[in-house]
């Protein structure tokens, strides 16, 4: 990224044309695939999403927006603009960024700076780091422009909360609608659906009385919910199997959530563990017990493309093998998830299961 | 949320999702330059992208002696020197490899077969592989009827009739006979033993992203498609220039020739993507059956007037890049007397609504000044002389589709040059996919053999569309190898071919493109 420039306001276009032209020694190209309006309200997550423009923009080439709401008291409103560039094959693609940091008390003025810069025709993303719903000044002002708005659960003070009002709005919200966290557990709903692909291997997950998800607790001080995709797992696999919620509860530093099926109980464990190799919040590993004996231990290889699968039950214990798991956390899987996919019934299922549970125990 | 019953629970419908099933592939002929160049790298890169079935075991048959051992070191060589991800993933590797099998047989041995039933079955149990084959025939084509033939007496190929749970697929390397009349044997021989559906006739040109997109632009685009005729285009060019000769491949392009290696595949492939009518829909039947059509639009080749139409040409020696290079004559395993053409350039015209009076102008040659890939489409002229004081015409506009390098499209088009005169500068709008999309997309073979692995065959080339080419050209092919060619070699290395290529389009007032 270029050294960002402070500017006045109606100077942001000029200011971006004037940083494309320098310098002249290296062969340039300007492209823009969409704009992509990031509005980060936690100054903990600022970071968190400059590394995920930088993912992005690495593949995609596209104009960022980024707002960020302080806290400070007192009124100020600051924009400054930057090329990011990335570099393929002696060609450098440049990219625009205008950042816009704005005191609570000039958020107002912001939609109105944030129009007039959405290069037109092209796809507008929206990505809403905040409890959805909760804000009243720019995401009802720049909503009507985006093509689909992508939220970050993990920016939310309660999972209950977002679950309860993702699950309140979805219908109304006629655009497509994106959940990172959602997004990032897509590799392991995959090699589940590839691993339980035969009706004899189904019924024996219906038979799941234990399951056990072993998540990266990895603290970082960008992330503060690691347990969210353990707890979008588990609540996705319980909304598939049909169960019904009981109750949550702390156990020995482990989240236990019990749940009913219709022939026995089901308790789902969730396990921190800290790996400094996995980004905070991924999935480890997951080791599920069924009542008729079997055993499946899905871990994963050190290589983050891969999980090794072992199954072994009273009679027998197969040889383990290996299955893809994409890493979703960066490259093309990642922005083709978070831009190009679209959100399913299982979304809502797993929503209706989680806003059922027990938010102080989450 | 309902599910239906034989739905599997877990899967989302609206994912796309390719049903790729664990599977066993099979590669004839593993030792073979294509093996190690494009196979392995094409599945090592989808084994990283995680797009392999989580069951999936490769086997190479060939007649070398050799362990599975050294297989995977010459295999991990290979991957390391031709893959888009390079250096390899060591950790991955160490996986995918133990994947990695050898069979050593000759082709025409049934004690072989035997013995790979046999170690199929063994890898079914221990990979989970369910049964499911693909067979890749990297051999020469002579073989193609032998082992398939093999493999149905050894029960390796289904009956698509009668087994349903599992299933078995061959894909065959171009060429597919070498005109009409082996074309149609061959045919014949596999027919006898496959199931059409069951035939994959890989065209790796199908299967490169640009040539994907030239369906999404034409068919995705109004504007353009509502000019896709000959009320707005006057004609079409399509080039594959290599700058390269014929290299270590003598003995094969003696025997080939342009006209079969890259015009009756390649190029008639890019011809009917160009010029077909929108499919019904994106499946491979309703996209082949639009592609037969625009084949069997085209009209015959004058057979008493062939060299109006077709040029044909051979390098001599000359210069690419500023070094002195051979010409094809001199070429190892070349005849010194050859006939065989290295450039060929032809006039198509097809009869249909759409395109009568648009000329379609092909060209193909090796040792050209550059590698290019491209179709260029020429409009017509605007109406009038109005900018030039009716003494000059404007440029057309061209729209260029370049296939490679530097995939994009561009579009030239004439704009004002500042001031008080009316002076008229040609400009070009370009979109350079590399620019959007990152310069490493996956390669053509990773494609292919994923979607035969989903029983997918829209990107294979129908044997409706190889037999309807073969028809078109074989009066060509025969014409050339009776008449003595006369004048060869015609035209040095570093050239755009024969001066006659320029006559073919220059009678008409035109001439090609300089790309």
């Amino acid at each position: 990224m270029t050294e960002a420039l402070d500017i006045q306001i109606p100077d942001i276009e000029k200011s971006l044309e004037k940083l494309c032209e320098s310098p002249k020694d290296k062969k340039q190209i300007k492209a823009c695939l969409f704009t992509l309006i990031i509005y980060a309200h936690e100054p903990r997550r600022i970071k968190y999403h400059q590394e995920l423009i930088d993912n992005i923009l690495d593949k995609f080439p596209c104009r960022i927006i980024f707002i960020q709401g302080e806290n400070q008291p007192g009124k100020h409103l600051h924009v400054d603009v930057a090329n990011v560039t990335s570099g393929r094959e002696g060609t450098m693609v440049v990219c625009d960024q205008i950042t816009i940091k704005s005191s609570q008390s000039e958020l107002a003025r912001v939609p109105y700076i944030v129009v007039p810069h959405i290069v037109p025709d092209l796809p507008v993303y929206l990505l809403w780091s905040q409890t959805p719903f909760k804000e009243h000044i720019i995401f009802p002002a720049l909503q009507p422009y985006a093509s689909r708005i992508i939220f970050d659960s993990e920016c939310s003070e309660d999972l209950h909360q977002f679950s309860e009002e993702m699950l309140h709005n979805l219908n109304m919200l006629k655009m497509d609608v994106m959940d990172i966290n959602w997004a990032l557990v897509s590799n392991w709903r995959d090699m589940l659906g590839q691993l339980f692909d035969t009706p004899s291997r189904l019924s024996v997950l219906q038979k799941c009385k234990s399951l056990r998800i072993t998540y990266n607790d990895a603290k970082t001080e960008m992330s503060y919910h690691p347990a969210i995709r353990a707890i979008y797992l588990q609540g996705w696999l319980a909304s598939r199997l049909k169960w019904n919620y009981c109750n949550t509860e702390k156990i020995d530093g482990m989240t236990i959530i019990s749940f009913t099926t219709k022939e026995h109980p089901s308790i789902v464990a969730l396990c921190a563990q800290t790996d400094d190799k996995l980004p905070p919040g991924a999935i480890i590993a997951i080791e599920l017990d069924t009542i008729d004996g079997y055993t499946f231990y899905i871990s994963r290889k050190q290589s983050l493309s891969q999980v090794v699968v072992h199954i072994s039950s009273h009679e027998q214990c197969e040889l383990p093998y290996t299955l893809p798991l994409p890493d979703v956390h960066q490259g093309m899987t990642f922005i083709k998830e978070i831009f190009y996919q679209k959100l399913s019934d299982h979304y809502c299922d797993m929503l209706k299961i989680i806003s059922k549970m027990d938010s102080t125990a989450l | 949320m309902t599910s239906h019953p034989t739905m599997n629970l877990l899967e989302e419908t609206s994912r796309p999702k390719r049903n790729v099933a664990p599977c066993v592939m099979v590669i004839f002929g593993a030792t073979g330059d294509l093996t190690g160049r494009k196979l392995l790298p094409a599945l090592y890169n989808l084994a990283r992208d995680g797009q392999l079935p989580g069951h999936f075991v490769c086997v190479g048959f060939a007649r070398r002696e050799k362990s599975h051992e050294t297989f995977r070191q010459e295999m991990h060589t290979a991957i390391n020197k031709f893959s888009r991800n390079r250096p390899i993933d060591e950790e991955l590797w160490n996986t995918f490899s133990n994947q990695i099998f050898y069979h050593q047989s000759e082709f025409h041995e049934d004690e072989g077969y035997e013995e790979l039933a046999k170690v199929l079955h063994d890898l079914d149990t221990k990979f989970n592989t369910k049964g499911n084959r693909v067979f890749y025939l990297s051999t020469q084509p002579s073989f193609f009827p032998l082992i398939v033939e093999k493999l149905n007496k050894h029960k390796l190929i289904y009956d698509v009739d009668q087994v349903q749970d599992k299933w078995s697929r061959v894909i065959i390397e171009k060429p597919f006979g070498h005109d009409l009349s082996s074309a149609l044997e061959l045919q014949k021989d596999l027919t006898k033993h496959l199931n059409e559906n069951q035939i994959y006739r890989i065209d790796h040109y199908l299967g490169k992203e640009t040539v994907q997109n030239l369906l999404v632009f034409r068919f995705s685009n109004s504007i353009f498609e509502s000019m896709w005729n000959n009320h707005h285009i006057d004609h079409v060019q399509i080039t594959v220039s290599e700058e390269i000769g014929v290299g270590t491949r003598g003995r094969f392009w003696e025997e080939a020739g342009m006209l079969r290696d890259i015009v009756q595949n390649h190029m008639m492939q890019l011809l009917c993507l160009v010029a077909m009518e929108p499919p019904t829909s994106f499946k491979a039947e309703a996209i082949r059956d639009e592609k037969v059509k625009v084949m069997e639009s085209i009209r015959p080749l004058p057979l008493h007037n062939l060299d109006d139409v077709a040029i044909r040409g051979q390098y001599g020696p000359g210069f690419i890049e500023g070094q002195e290079v051979r010409g094809y004559r001199q070429e190892d395993n070349v005849d010194p007397h050859s006939k065989v053409e290295t450039f060929a350039a032809l006039k198509l015209t097809i009869d249909n609504w759409r395109w009568a009076g648009v000329p379609f102008y092909l060209r193909a040659g090796k040792r050209l000044p550059k590698r290019a890939t491209e179709i260029s489409i020429i409009f017509k002229d605007a109406p009038g002389y109005l900018f030039n004081s009716n003494t000059q015409k404007n440029e057309p506009n061209i729209l260029v589709i370049r296939i490679q390098p530097d995939e994009g499209i561009s579009l030239k088009m004439n704009c004002k040059i500042p001031g008080l005169s009316n002076l008229i500068q040609p400009v070009k709008m370009d979109f350079l996919y590399g620019s959007y999309f990152g310069a490493t997309p996956p390669e053509a073979y990773e494609r292919l053999i994923c979607d035969c692995m989903a029983g997918d065959n829209t990107l294979f080339a129908g044997i409706d569309e190889v037999l309807a080419s073969w028809r078109l050209l074989t009066p060509l092919i025969q014409h050339w190898a009776d008449e003595s060619p006369g004048g060869f070699p015609n035209y040095p290395a570093g050239t755009w071919g024969p001066t006659a290529a320029n006559a073919l389009v220059a009678g008409e007032g035109r001439k090609w493109r300089l790309i």
